[in-house]
Order: C-alpha cells, then sequence, then structure tokens
C-alpha cells in the first residue's frame, strides 16, 4: 500500500494510503485517508475488514493505533467502514460518526464490541479532532446513500467526499491524484450514473461545494482532484445526469 | 491472516462441523426411543390379557421396557445442550481467530517492510508472538512504528489465551458428550437384554405366544437401530475430541 501526506501543517496533516499492490483483485480498490494531530487522529472512511491489515500497517508510519480518537463514516457500506470492530478491539473508545440513519446498521459491524457511535444530524456538524482541528460534516444525502455526509477541513480546504467523485480505475493507473481529467471521465461515468441515484442531489452537493473553494477533493475510490481538477469535476458533475437507467451506460465495466 | 492462522482456523470450523453432525445424528434417537416405549405399553397390555400365570413375568418386563425410554430423552437432551456449548465456543473462537489474524498481519507488514519474515512463524501460542516482536524491536523502527507495534502485540497477546481458553471449554464439553453418549449405551444394552428375556419367556407360553415373539423381534430391531446410531454418534464425537485434542495441543505447544 503506499501512502503521501497530502496536507501538513503544526496543528495537522491529512494522510492518503492507497494503490494497494497485494490487494485481491474481486476487492474494489479504495483510498484510506487519516487526519493525524497531536491530540489524535480521525479516519475517514476507514475501509473494509479485508483491508484492515494493510491499513493499519501503512498507519503506523504516521502514528500509533492507540492514538485513534474517531472514525467517520460517510455512509454505511462495508468498504466504508465494516472495519469497524478491528478498530474497537485496538481503541476501544473510539468515536465513530455516522449519519442518523445507519448507527444502528453500521452497529452490525461491531461483531458485539461496544461502539460509541455518534449521529450526525442531516444538516451535518462540526467535529472536532482534541482542541484545534475544526472539521464539517457536509451533507451528501443521495449521493449515493440517502443518509451521506462529505467531511471538510476549512484549515487546509481539503474536502473527504466520500463516493462523490469515486472513479474505477484500471490497474495501470497507479497515480493517488488525477494527472488527466479528460482520460479519468471515463473511469468516473458509469460509476456516478449507476450510483448515484439523483441528479438533484448532486447539484445541491456541488452547489455547497463550490462555496467552500476546496483545495483538493478526495474520493474514497480512484483519484484526488487539486488545484484547476477541483472546478473541472464539479462542472463536470453539473453537467452529469444520473439516476436514469440506461443499461449500456449503467454497466460500470464498459464504461472503464 | 497466515496460512497457519487459516489452518487453524478451518481446523476450528471442521470441529463445529462434527458438533452439528452430533445434534443432527442424536435428536431422532428421540423418536426410536418413543417407538420403543410404544411397542413396550402394547406389551403390556398383552401381558395382562395373558392372565397371571402365563403373563406375570412378561408383564414385569415390559413394564420395565416402557420405562427405559424416559431414561433417554433427558441424555439425549444434555447431548443437545452440551453440543450447542461446543458450537457457541467454536464459533467464538472463529471470530478470535480472524481478528487475531488480521492484526498479526499488520504487524507481519510492518515486519517485512523492515526486512523481516515472519512466514516461518505459526503464531499459535504467545511465544510466536514474541519471537516476532522482540525481532521487530531489534530493527530499525521509528519511534511512532514501535509504539504501534507495543500497541498491535499488547491487543493480540489476549486473543492467543483466548483461543486457548475456547478450545479448552469446547474440549471439556466434547468429552461430556462421549460420557452422556456411554451412559445411552448402557441404557440400550439393557433394553436389549430385556427383550431377550421377554423371548425367554415367550418360549413357554401357550397359546398366544405369536404376538410375543414380533413383539421381542420388533423390540430387538429399535434397539439395534438405536445401538447403530450411538456407534457412528460415538465415531464423530470421538472425531471432534481427537480435532480438539490436536488444536489444544497445536495452540500450547508450537
Amino acid at each position: 500500500m503506499r501512502s503521501e501526506v497530502l496536507y501538513e501543517s503544526p496543528t495537522h496533516s491529512w494522510i492518503v494510503m492507497g494503490r494497494d499492490p497485494d490487494k485481491r483483485d474481486e476487492v474494489i480498490d479504495t483510498n484510506e485517508f487519516a487526519i493525524v494531530t497531536p491530540e489524535g487522529t480521525l479516519l475517514p472512511d476507514p475501509g473494509g475488514i479485508e483491508i484492515f491489515p494493510r491499513v493499519l500497517s501503512e498507519l503506523t508510519r504516521y502514528c500509533s493505533p492507540e492514538d485513534v480518537v474517531a472514525l467517520f463514516a460517510s455512509h454505511q457500506d462495508p468498504d466504508i467502514v465494516s472495519s469497524l470492530p478491528m478498530w474497537l478491539d485496538l481503541c476501544p473508545n473510539v468515536k465513530t460518526y455516522v449519519s442518523w440513519m445507519w448507527t444502528g446498521f453500521i452497529a452490525h459491524f461491531a461483531m458485539g464490541r461496544a461502539a460509541s457511535i455518534i449521529e450526525i444530524p442531516d444538516e451535518g456538524m462540526p467535529i472536532n479532532i482534541g482542541s484545534r482541528v475544526r472539521l464539517n460534516a457536509v451533507p451528501a444525502h443521495y449521493c449515493h446513500a440517502s443518509g451521506n455526509f462529505s467531511l471538510f477541513d476549512p484549515a487546509s480546504r481539503i474536502l473527504f467526499s466520500g463516493d462523490v467523485g469515486a472513479a474505477l480505475l484500471p490497474n495501470s493507473e497507479t497515480s493517488l491524484f488525477v494527472e488527466d481529467f479528460d482520460k479519468h471521465v471515463r473511469y468516473m461515468r458509469g460509476f456516478h450514473q449507476r450510483w448515484m441515484p439523483s441528479t438533484a442531489a448532486l447539484r445541491s452537493w456541488s452547489k455547497r461545494v463550490r462555496a467552500l473553494n476546496c483545495s483538493m477533493i478526495c474520493p474514497q475510490h480512484g483519484a484526488i482532484f487539486r488545484g484547476e481538477d477541483v472546478t473541472r469535476f464539479l462542472d463536470w458533475l453539473d453537467a452529469l445526469e444520473v439516476g436514469r437507467l440506461t443499461w449500456d451506460e449503467a454497466a460500470p465495466s464498459k464504461a472503464a | 491472516m497466515t496460512s497457519s492462522l487459516l489452518e487453524l482456523n478451518q481446523r476450528v470450523n471442521q470441529v463445529f462441523g462434527v458438533c452439528v453432525e452430533v445434534q443432527n445424528s442424536a435428536r431422532p434417537l428421540k423418536e426410536l426411543a418413543f417407538q420403543m416405549e410404544l411397542l413396550a405399553r402394547n406389551g403390556v397390555v398383552h401381558a395382562a390379557k395373558l392372565g397371571r400365570d402365563q403373563g406375570g413375568s412378561l408383564g414385569v418386563l415390559t413394564q420395565f421396557l416402557s420405562e427405559l425410554p424416559s431414561a433417554i430423552e433427558p441424555l439425549v437432551a444434555d447431548i443437545d445442550h452440551r453440543c450447542r456449548k461446543v458450537a457457541g465456543a467454536i464459533s467464538h473462537c472463529t471470530h478470535v481467530i480472524r481478528v487475531y489474524g488480521l492484526e498479526v498481519q499488520a504487524l507481519l507488514d510492518i515486519a517485512r517492510r523492515h526486512g523481516l519474515s515472519g512466514d516461518d512463524v505459526a503464531f499459535r501460542s504467545g511465544r510466536d508472538l514474541s519471537r516476532l516482536t522482540r525481532a521487530l524491536s531489534r530493527a530499525p523502527l521509528t519511534v511512532t512504528e514501535r509504539r504501534s507495534v507495543s500497541a498491535i502485540a499488547a491487543r493480540v497477546e489476549p486473543h492467543v489465551q483466548e483461543v486457548q481458553r475456547l478450545t479448552h471449554e469446547a474440549h471439556g464439553s466434547i468429552q461430556e458428550v462421549r460420557l452422556l453418549l456411554d451412559d445411552l449405551h448402557a441404557t440400550t444394552r439393557t433394553a436389549r437384554y430385556i427383550s431377550q428375556c421377554v423371548r425367554i419367556e415367550v418360549a413357554r407360553i401357550q397359546g398366544d405366544a405369536e404376538r410375543f415373539v414380533s413383539f421381542g423381534d420388533r423390540v430387538a430391531a429399535t434397539v439395534d437401530v438405536l445401538e447403530e446410531r450411538l456407534t457412528a454418534l460415538g465415531r464423530i464425537a470421538a472425531d471432534g475430541q481427537r480435532l480438539l485434542s490436536a488444536l489444544e495441543r497445536g495452540v500450547e505447544e508450537r
């Protein structure tokens, strides 16, 4: 698994971990992130149980597992948070932030361990890591889950977008960042058309996100948008119609 | 998970299969016992019809036979209860091995990053884990990595103990199942003996003997089936015990 520091300041740093060459082919590739502060670490979408050992070992380059104080789940899918029991085993006091809609659902992943799950209300909420880092859970409902959030860091202006901006990349695409936006579109289109149920919801999200003036948009699958590609991505999203089930366009393997 | 832990998990799952097999095979015993009870009660009625002179001893034997099935039912219920206990311990054990395996895998990934290999380690004992953490303590780890290894190892160690505790618990329960099967065997042996006594008594009867010959044969046939099932069950339980003994040795001694 590769990892890179996306942002570093005296208060905190953003780490991305991904492109795991040892991952089994049938397991969808995911990007894992860590927001490391001297007062604790938050893991946005900590990932599936299948990739847990490699995420944990890679994370130890930047912090100890006992430093992990919070998990943020953009939604309830297994690739997002099925590693929950493992994190609870290592850090029994960890807090898990998730939409109020999914608290009872992700509790099924806890495997008998007591999980401190904090409901995020529909309008979003601030999430603090210690006393100096304040993040915001930004509503992303129906993009793609009905209760869905992005996570914004006003200091770095990095937005963790969950499945919005996700791409199903072939193994040959090894860069963690989008290098050629026009080429990258082919890996995103099918995913968004099938996994995003509502064009109106996407437009609403895009409007909210434009106002944040993001430096980077970090999806959970695919590559990170930075610099001008942030605006390019939002423009592309604003022109995209989703939730229309046309079988030829729907199959992501064809789109890829 | 490491191949050694995957193998351990597979063997633990085999024990789960044994439990299910014992439970499934033990349940029809109740039905057989009920059939025997019906036959015996029928025998009591027929013996009464023969009158005190000819049917007296037959009446006592069939009455005794009719009471035997009631001894079988609690034994079968107890076997079912113990098997559920073993299955519960085993399914929890599988879960602990999975968690343990994933955490060990993370430690191995850190080791590989520093050019160490842990592929030869079975990770079935605290000693195996210590070997890896000792090797890691000599590697040029960063301060954060050192803290991480200590934190992960501290969580892994209790999992090894938990696997040992659960396999030991399961082993105890399967031993109890075997003892209960021995008790069942003793009961069926008594039933066979009484059915033979019935046949001897029938030879002395004049007149309505035919009905009792068939009664003795049917009881003997039911006992045959019961014993056949019990022998098969004994074999399955013995397999389970052997598996658990091997697991206990594997977990504790390697």
